[in-house]
């Protein structure tokens, strides 16, 4: 499982959308993200439409072309019952992506909600949420998922939830963080002094205002969750054969890496550039919200 | 010479003299290739024809597992066994070769006719490491907790599976011991020599003394095997010493006296590239679990890879016999046909391993190849199976009878590493029959779990078992006893009857000739007749070792011995 | 400060207890038998019932679910978490077995990435030419993008095998420790870098150094004079989740290189559902996690000059 990276950056000021033209205009300054958002459309368009990226499917073996390396034929080489590992890696980026996605709603969706109701609620709620947040920052995500793995059982479906529940922590508390500091903005005081219910504000003022920073850990948190599949792939609670998943296919190749190390690597590096292009995003989406 | 070899041992991890000790391992490895070479030797691998044993050194060892506790008699997995067996003794030794039980800790025994009463005479001159003589009286306090367990001690029934109906053990005089059981028990001669999970080697009698958790000081641990146990550290590794004084290898073996080796390291190492590796790099002699993709590349280098296939069932599909679609006989015959056998061994095994041509291991007594009748690629047959019987391609592909798909889900263990690359080949093949083989292969604890709930939840359950004894089958699958199969009342078009008496005709008679004629039975039956089980490779026990290793023995489950085994490296 | 101090004890206390019950909820949850895994699995139909419910009443596992987590909660408060079902040893003597091996790991490797932290926060810092910077802020990233299992393997193929300088596998000795802590380092420096190169940057624009400027220092020296101490002080306050990480890096760490520890027992543990063994190892992650917070909120007011002066005016600290 990956690290988490800190996101809980400077409070939250009043955003306010920049005009489109000023935003091409800063992305045009910034190669690197835009390769990163390049690299991310790519693999989203494996997961979407795999059959325009290559010719051939994810569970055609051919037995006579085990273990390959890489080649025009196949750029990222043949696995050991001569599947194209390049296909595999474009139909796993489905599977991968799907179970990140649910991972990431997961941990975002309970999470906000959760920090949300502590930091607006405050008192006695705020307290009785924290304390159980606590605990599940307490316990590594990685344990944690092992042990969920273990009681849901095997698939992809309960790896992805698993993965997502340990994260559910890590947002609560950075939700709540800027809720708080929302709170104390001088405009929010003034929504409230205006007139405005305590709804109308919540959703008016301090959703809105409280998000950013959430979002940008959910575009890190697309990064951890991919990684952390790998991981638990690596310790034997893997996705159900024949069906390719990146952290599996990195994982399953890592057995031959000393006669035909591309079976780990190819996807390997596929999988690492998906994380670092989610953190550079992550990264410019954070700063950009706080200018 | 052993005054050299230490002080090498000594100088070697001070990194001054570094140089020096290097320099001397090389003159050392030079000087014994030498003497290999002009021995004219090197060529054979077992004991004697390695040349002339040397004796002393250390062998640095790997394998994947390791032991969760030092009890010889507890355990299910391959180090435990394994090392359990070269700190113990069995009282008769099966020959790997012939099946035949041969003497060890009994000199010779004699069973009564309904095959109950089992009378071993012992050796007189065997004795536990810490000086007690071993006798009847330990046999009997030996298998009575084997058997039984005990609750206090919170030691397990570990031999209950072994021995079922075992009444108990009357010691007549100190070297003669009458183990008893309730029902006939024709596999009891080769369970007491028995190599495989939680075997029954001898604890002395202060060992069995001793709850669980005593057990776990591997000084305590008391055995009368070649080896005794230096040191233990959970995950990382254990240590074996040659026991002084060992005179009582099986004969069979024709090794005088004690082992050659001084010293056994144990390395547990999870992953095979590191496996691999450190025996490339010299941080190794040998190791077992060897990935398949490595041994060529291994044996390319000059490692000689050494395999041995794990006597008792192949790697069985079990086709439970009452579950939708694998009631229906036409789907269990289009299984047995429906894969191919050239890919699986192309793509998947290598020479160590071999495709399936009986549920036996061909050692086993009693096997019988079916791979020209019912065990064969024949995608045609087994289309024409499923189609006369009803089912009919959709437009996916797979096929369907009254609405139903014919989707076949199947239950796996991953802990070899041939098994999942192998269920995947069958798994495409099968597809192009019309049948979705969905799988689910897990780790061994899942996979217990989900046997619980096998008989109405898993059309297959794909494992093995080791055992050298055509008895296994009625262990396996007599609905007495394992019920592989699942067989009830609802298993359409079959006689459970018959079933359990074909099988159950194993444990009646030690002659070999009936046996082998009951065995070609019970293997009709499953095989052809009822179509309960579809084989599908032989696993593989490999080490690969360096050209400096000889000697190391596979028993009749595979197991490694080390008393024959030496090194010509010098160190 | 009294009252302050027992409330975070108290949180503290509390995290643990809930820790404990927590996995014993999950455990008993978990949908298969501990009795079964002490069984070869080929046997397991062989097996007869009265075989399990002695082996079951054996570990207790057959009294009421209230009842055992009442008896497992009165041992645990003396520090007995029970035996571990696979061994039949005492939790607390298994893990203490285990425990060093781990720790000199994770000391190890917190320092090196401590160590790798600083060095690309300086350089993001020190330097005025923008690629370097640019460089130097991706890195965190690289840092925890690759699955640590894969650059541990990747390591060993090329500084043990294919170079020959550090052995393998094993725990023998110094130099076997160099390539886990290598290993464990790279992700767990990824939060710390990042956060460092943040704070340097805050420091290196704020007030102090700008009176510096004017007093003609050059920039390194005030990078390794003022900005150094000031802006090292937040990384405290990931110490908790830098603790995770080693953990869980830990877990994968230890398999690769075949090395006694924690992490590598946990698997065991969870994989063989050895519940007492799972419980131990939880409690003492979480109470590990649960001190290291509270000390770090306790001291951290005392090390930074600028809370230091505002207890001392007696200002209120803000949330």
């Amino acid at each position: 499982m990956t690290a988490e990276l800190d996101v809980l950056a400077a409070p939250a000021r009043p955003g306010r959308a920049s005009p489109p033209a000023g935003r091409l205009g800063r992305l045009a300054q910034q190669p690197f993200l835009v390769l990163s958002w390049i690299i991310v459309l790519v693999v989203i368009g494996w997961a979407v439409a795999p059959g325009l990226f290559t010719s051939y499917g994810p569970y055609d073996g051919d037995s006579a072309a085990g273990f390959a390396p890489p080649s025009a034929e196949h750029w990222f080489g043949t696995d050991r019952l001569g599947r194209d590992l390049f296909a595999r890696s474009v139909y796993g980026a489905h599977t991968t992506l799907t179970a990140t996605l649910l991972a990431v709603l997961v941990a975002f969706g309970i999470g906000t909600v959760v920090g949300l109701i502590a930091g607006f609620g405050g008192g006695i709620v705020d307290t009785a949420i924290m304390r159980v947040v606590d605990v599940f920052l307490a316990i590594p995500s990685l344990l944690l998922a092992m042990v969920v793995v273990s009681v849901l059982g095997y698939s992809t479906q309960n790896i992805a939830l698993a993965v997502g529940v340990s994260s559910i922590a890590s947002f609560a508390r950075v939700m709540r963080a800027q809720v708080l500091a929302v709170m104390t903005q001088d405009y929010v005081k003034a929504a409230y002094g205006l007139g405005g219910g305590r709804l109308r504000v919540l959703v008016r003022h301090v959703v809105p205002n409280s998000l950013n920073s959430v979002i940008a850990l959910a575009a890190l948190e697309v990064g951890t969750a991919v990684l952390a599949v790998a991981s638990l792939g690596f310790l034997g609670y893997g996705a159900p054969p024949p069906q390719p998943e990146w952290g599996l296919l990195v994982a399953e190749g890592r057995d031959y890496v000393a006669v035909h190390p591309w079976a780990s690597i190819m996807p390997g590096l596929a999988l690492a550039l998906v994380v670092i292009s989610t953190h550079r995003i992550s990264t410019s989406y954070r700063k950009e919200h706080r200018r | 010479m052993s005054d050299l070899r230490s002080s090498i041992e000594r100088a070697a991890p001070r990194r001054k003299k570094w140089p020096w000790a290097a320099g001397a391992v090389v003159v050392l490895l030079i000087a014994a290739s030498g003497v290999a070479l002009t021995r004219g030797a090197g060529s054979g691998d077992q004991g004697a024809t390695g040349g002339t044993p040397v004796r002393g050194g250390t062998l640095r060892f790997a394998l994947i597992d390791y032991q969760r506790s030092p009890d010889p008699q507890w355990g299910t997995n391959y180090a435990e066994s394994l090392i359990g067996d070269n700190i113990t003794d069995k009282l008769t030794w099966q020959d790997p070769d012939t099946g035949e039980i041969t003497p060890w800790l009994a000199t010779s025994w004699e069973y009564d006719k309904d095959l109950t009463e089992f009378t071993f005479h012992l050796r007189t001159d065997v004795t536990f490491s810490d000086g007690t003589p071993f006798d009847s009286q330990a046999v009997k306090a030996n298998f009575d907790q084997y058997v039984n367990g005990d609750e206090k001690l919170g030691i397990l029934p570990n031999g209950a599976a072994l021995m079922p109906g075992y009444l108990g053990t009357r010691t007549p005089d100190e070297y003669t011991a009458v183990i008893r059981f309730k029902k006939p028990l024709a596999s009891f001669l080769q369970a007491s020599s028995f190599t495989a999970n939680a075997g029954p080697g001898f604890l002395s009698l202060s060992t069995l003394k001793l709850s669980a958790k005593d057990r776990t000081d591997p000084a305590k641990v008391i055995g009368t095997g070649p080896f005794v146990y230096e040191s233990w550290k959970p995950q990382v590794r254990t240590v074996l010493v040659k026991r002084k004084g060992y005179h009582w290898a099986p004969p069979a073996l024709r090794h005088k006296g004690e082992a050659y080796l001084d010293k056994i390291v144990f390395n547990t190492i999870p992953e095979a590239s590191v496996r691999t590796g450190s025996l490339e790099s010299g941080a190794l002699d040998a190791t077992l679990d060897v990935g398949t993709t490595d041994e060529k590349s291994l044996a390319d280098q000059g490692f000689k890879i050494i395999h041995r296939a794990v006597s008792g069932t192949a790697i069985f599909f079990n086709l439970n016999s009452q579950l939708f679609p694998t009631d229906d006989i036409a789907v269990r015959r289009a299984i047995q046909l429906g894969w191919n056998r050239d890919a699986l061994r192309k793509t998947v095994l290598t020479d160590s391993y071999s495709v399936a041509t009986s549920v036996l291991e061909p050692s086993v007594l009693g096997y019988a190849d079916y791979s020209g009748s019912v065990l064969k690629y024949d995608p045609r047959q087994a289309e024409q199976l499923l189609e006369k019987a009803g089912w009919k391609e959709g437009p996916d592909g797979i096929r369907a009878k009254d609405g139903k798909k014919l989707v076949v889900k199947l239950l796996g263990i991953n802990n070899l590493v041939v098994n999942k690359p192998a269920y995947e080949s069958i798994q495409q093949d099968l597809k192009k029959t019309g049948i979705d083989l969905q799988l689910t292969v897990l780790p061994i604890p899942d996979y217990a779990a989900n046997v619980a709930k096998a008989k109405t939840d898993w059309n297959i359950t794909a494992a093995n078992r080791s055992r050298n004894d055509p008895a296994v089958l009625n262990l396996q699958y007599s609905p007495l006893l394992g019920n592989g199969s699942y067989l009830t009342e609802d298993s359409a078009g079959i006689d459970v009857d018959e079933v359990t008496k074909t099988l159950g005709k194993l444990e009646r008679t030690l002659d070999p000739a009936a046996r082998k004629q009951y065995a070609k039975a019970a293997q009709d039956l499953l095989l052809d007749k009822y179509a309960l089980v579809s084989p599908v490779y032989n696993p593989s026990q490999v080490i690969a070792q360096a050209g400096h290793v000889h000697g190391i023995v596979f028993d009749a489950q595979s197991r490694n011995h080390f008393v024959n085994t030496w090194k010509n490296n010098g160190k | 400060m009294l009252r302050y101090l027992a409330l975070k004890a108290g949180r503290a206390l509390f995290v643990v207890w809930a820790a404990f019950t927590l996995t014993f909820v999950l455990l008993f949850v978990l949908p298969a038998d501990p009795v079964d895994l002490l069984f070869d699995p080929a046997e397991l139909n062989t097996v007869t019932p009265e075989v399990r419910e002695q082996v079951a009443d054996g570990y207790g596992f057959d009294k009421p679910v209230l009842l055992q987590y009442l008896a497992r909660l009165g041992h645990a408060l003396t520090g007995d978490f029970g035996s571990s079902v696979q061994s039949g040893r005492s939790v607390t003597a298994t893990i203490l077995d285990v425990l060093p091996s781990t720790l000199v790991l994770a000391f190890g490797a917190l320092v090196l990435a401590l160590l790798i932290g600083f060095v690309i926060a300086l350089a993001a810092t020190s330097t005025r030419r923008a690629w370097v910077r640019n460089l130097a802020e991706a890195l965190p990233s690289g840092a925890v993008s690759v699955p640590v299992f894969l650059s541990g393997i990747l390591v060993l193929q090329i500084f043990s095998f294919q170079l020959g300088w550090f052995p393998a596998f094993g725990d023998q000795g110094a130099r076997s420790l160099v390539l886990p802590m290598i290993t464990l380092a790279v992700p767990v420096s990824g939060p710390i870098a990042q956060l460092l190169v943040r704070s340097f940057a805050t420091e290196f624009r704020s007030g102090y150094v700008t009176t510096s400027w004017a007093k003609g220092a050059t920039r390194g020296g005030i990078v390794v004079r003022d900005v150094f101490r000031n802006a090292s002080l937040p990384a405290l306050t990931i110490a908790g989740i830098t603790f995770g990480n080693l953990i869980a890096g830990s877990v994968i760490t230890e398999t690769v290189f075949a090395r006694q520890g924690i992490g590598r027992m946990t698997q065991a543990a969870i994989n063989t559902l050895d519940i007492p063994l799972v419980q131990g190892i939880v409690v003492l992650v979480a109470a590990s996690f649960a001190v290291i917070n509270l000390v770090v909120d306790l001291i951290y007011p005392l090390l930074d000059p600028r809370l230091r002066a505002t207890l001392a005016t007696g200002s209120p600290l803000t949330a």
